[in-house]
């Protein structure tokens, strides 16, 4: 295990051929001033300090896992939840957020500029900014703006400007190019703080990194609650940033087997799901190679997904390694299914999922169904306030 | 024409123009025209394989990439384009493109198309020496090459690496950031300017932002060409559907270079 840390990825940041740094050589030498910094300050003792430090009061970690023993009675089987919707903010995001943030302080930096999707990781950066004391400036495609108007209007409460972006699908996608051409004008004192384990080196790494204490918190909880491994462990997967986080911890133990959950969408059709490993081939965006959902002559397709976070046309290089090494299990669960498992939560646990962990949690309620023998252990990534207008607004409240 | 017999022919001029057209954009027909008339002035014409997420430009280029691929332009129509261009004009035909468009073609493939239908460079803004999935080296191997592009912030060794590796000149933006906006030739742009004389050679084609005569003036003497995309890609959609794009984007050509 210490071996696959130390050489994956490699120092050009291939994850087998997966990711690389497909960017200009202006920023490339940034890029390669934030590698040194971060391989200096990951060693460095005061970081690591300062970084526990902030984790366990700042944050509230450990998270708990915790047994949901209504569902899993229900269904059969045993699930856990990985209670990342108890990260400070609500979601996995703040973990990677910290950690940019304070490696952006030891550099100097004085603005963080990032996209978001759902709002997760603008929140998280927002807050992040706050604790630090720096600007932070966060790119937002205009329909993700209206669908999720509560995290629009905490990070302006956090005092984060929010830049509205009018082009293309509007979504996650062109919130990456609209913040990436931000930052390319002022590289030396802002730093682009990508929201998951996607974009050039060092970011899919970094991400990873700075997201497996949430793997490696729950692989020992679980130990310690059941004395056991896990048979399943369940996540989902947008750029993939929780999932990675999670999976890191469990690579080595044969018997655990990893699922990696895509949006299936409405359909099958075209910019009707974001199903990027189930659906994509190889190709090139946003500086990395990686799984792409892509036509024939190269351009990314439109892509949606009930949950906002998760439609991205690419995926994480690591994601796209694993899945040919057939390490990962990448599969898909519809909006449907999502919407209700996000009731069947809320209902059976009093835990409301983010529309994007619902996808882990739906296919985890399928997983034990079919196994009643078997322990499930899902990332539950973050909570679904966020959400409750969207939901209520289309699909009414249950009865 | 081929690279180095057009370096030559340059040699004692004051300043050359490099032509930037999108592809496809409004029509495939209509951009083949308005390239044909930059030609009439221009040494060399990059043509811009459209790609619906150019990181390297601004506004104007990418609303009209944006355009182009609604209008279903594909890679094809770009290499038809190349090759009447190759054909009928005096200049060295570039291809300007983003990473996946050549990934997703097969690099050789699309090096040996390219080759074929007279192409004489390429220019990828995210492919770069070092990284280019071995552009370069395919490239060269069928005897044309890649011009490597750097902007204000690279550092002298990178500089001198990338001077020795780009084909026939180098590219040299004349601000960070992206296409479009126009650019102040001042003291800065000077100074980044002889900063590249310095540790590279080859002819500079400077580019972003050159968009009137004066600009043009300013740098004769001081860079071997200048680069216009968005001067003209703007001048292009100021005209209406059965305008004469030749010879429109021919006088646009001249006024850059009065
Ligand atoms: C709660 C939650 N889970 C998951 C994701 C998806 O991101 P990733 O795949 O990087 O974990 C998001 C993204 O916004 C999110 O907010």
């Amino acid at each position: 295990m210490g071996d696959y840390f130390k050489n994956t990825p490699n120092e050009k940041g291939y994850f087998g051929e997966y990711g690389g740094s497909f960017i200009p050589p202006e920023l490339q030498k940034e890029m390669d001033r934030i590698t040194d910094a971060y391989y200096a300050i990951s060693k460095s003792h005061q970081f690591i300090e300062e970084l526990r430090s902030i984790r366990k009061h700042f944050q509230g970690r450990p998270t708990p896992v915790y047994f949901a023993k209504r569902l899993s009675n229900e269904l059969g089987g045993r699930i856990y939840l990985k209670r990342e919707d108890l990260n400070h903010t609500g979601a996995h995001k703040l973990n990677h957020c910290m950690g940019e943030a304070l490696l952006a302080k030891y550099m100097g930096k004085k603005k963080l500029i990032a996209e978001t999707g759902a709002g997760q990781h603008g929140v998280a950066l927002a807050t992040a900014a706050a604790y630090f004391g720096l600007e932070c400036e966060i790119h937002m495609g205009e329909v993700d703006i209206a669908k999720e108007h509560p995290n629009v209007v905490r990070m302006k409460i956090l005092g984060a400007t929010v830049v509205s972006v009018t082009h293309g699908l509007k979504t996650l996608k062109e919130a990456v190019d609209s913040a990436f051409e931000a930052y390319l004008k002022d590289p030396v004192n802002s730093i682009y703080c990508i929201g998951s384990v996607v974009g050039p080196h060092p970011f899919p790494m970094m991400v990873r990194d700075f997201q497996r204490v949430v793997g490696i918190e729950a692989r020992e909880q679980f130990l310690e609650m059941t004395g056991e491994l896990p048979d399943n462990v369940v996540a989902c997967v947008g750029g993939g940033s929780n999932a990675m986080g999670m999976f890191t911890a469990f690579l080595d133990d044969a018997d655990c087997k990893l699922y990696g959950v895509e949006p299936a969408g409405r359909s099958t059709k075209i910019g009707d799901h974001a199903a990027t490993i189930t659906y994509g081939k190889p190709g090139i965006i946003h500086g990395f190679k990686c799984y792409l959902l892509q036509d024939e002559k190269g351009e990314p397709l439109p892509v949606y997904s009930i949950a906002s976070g998760l439609d991205y046309p690419g995926v994480g290089p690591e994601h796209s390694m694993l899945h040919d090494l057939k390490k990962v299990n990448y599969t898909s669960v519809t909006d449907s299914e999502c919407v209700d498992a996000f009731f069947d939560l809320s209902r059976k646990e009093g835990i409301i999922p983010a529309l994007e962990s619902s996808h882990a949690v739906a296919y985890a309620m399928k997983l034990a169904k079919d196994n009643p023998r078997q322990s499930i252990l899902v990332n539950l990534s973050g909570r679904g306030d966020k959400d409750i207008d969207f939901i209520v607004e289309n699909y009414g409240i249950r009865k | 024409m081929e690279m180095n017999k057009k370096l030559e022919q340059i040699k004692n001029k004051k300043i050359s123009l490099m032509g930037h057209i999108v592809g496809g954009y409004p029509d495939v027909e209509s951009s083949l025209k308005a390239a044909k008339g930059i030609c009439r002035h221009a040494d060399f014409i990059e043509v811009q394989f459209p790609f619906s997420d150019p990181s390297a430009d601004g506004k104007v280029i990418e609303g009209a990439s944006y355009k182009a691929i609604d209008a279903g332009f594909t890679v094809e129509d770009g290499f038809k384009i190349v090759k009447e261009l190759s054909e009928t004009t005096e200049a060295v035909v570039i291809i300007m493109t983003y990473a996946n468009i050549v990934y997703k073609y097969g690099i050789e493939r699309f090096v040996k198309k390219a080759k074929e239908n007279g192409a004489n460079a390429f220019i990828v803004p995210d492919l770069p020496y070092g990284s280019d999935e071995g552009l370069s080296e395919t490239a060269e191997k069928y005897g044309i090459g890649v011009i490597q592009v750097i902007s204000p912030g690279v550092g002298d060794d990178r500089i001198k690496m990338l001077g020795d590796k780009s084909y026939g000149v180098l590219y040299v933006t004349a601000r960070r950031g992206i296409t479009g906006g126009k650019t102040d030739i001042g003291a800065e742009t000077e100074e980044w300017i002889a900063t590249v004389k310095r540790n590279c050679s080859k002819p500079i084609a400077l580019g972003f932002g050159i968009k009137s005569n004066s600009q043009v003036r300013a740098l004769s003497g001081k860079t071997e060409i200048v680069v216009a995309g968005s001067y003209f890609v703007e001048k292009i959609t100021s005209l209406s559907k059965g305008s004469d794009f030749e010879g429109e984007l021919a006088k646009a050509a001249q006024e850059l270079l009065s």
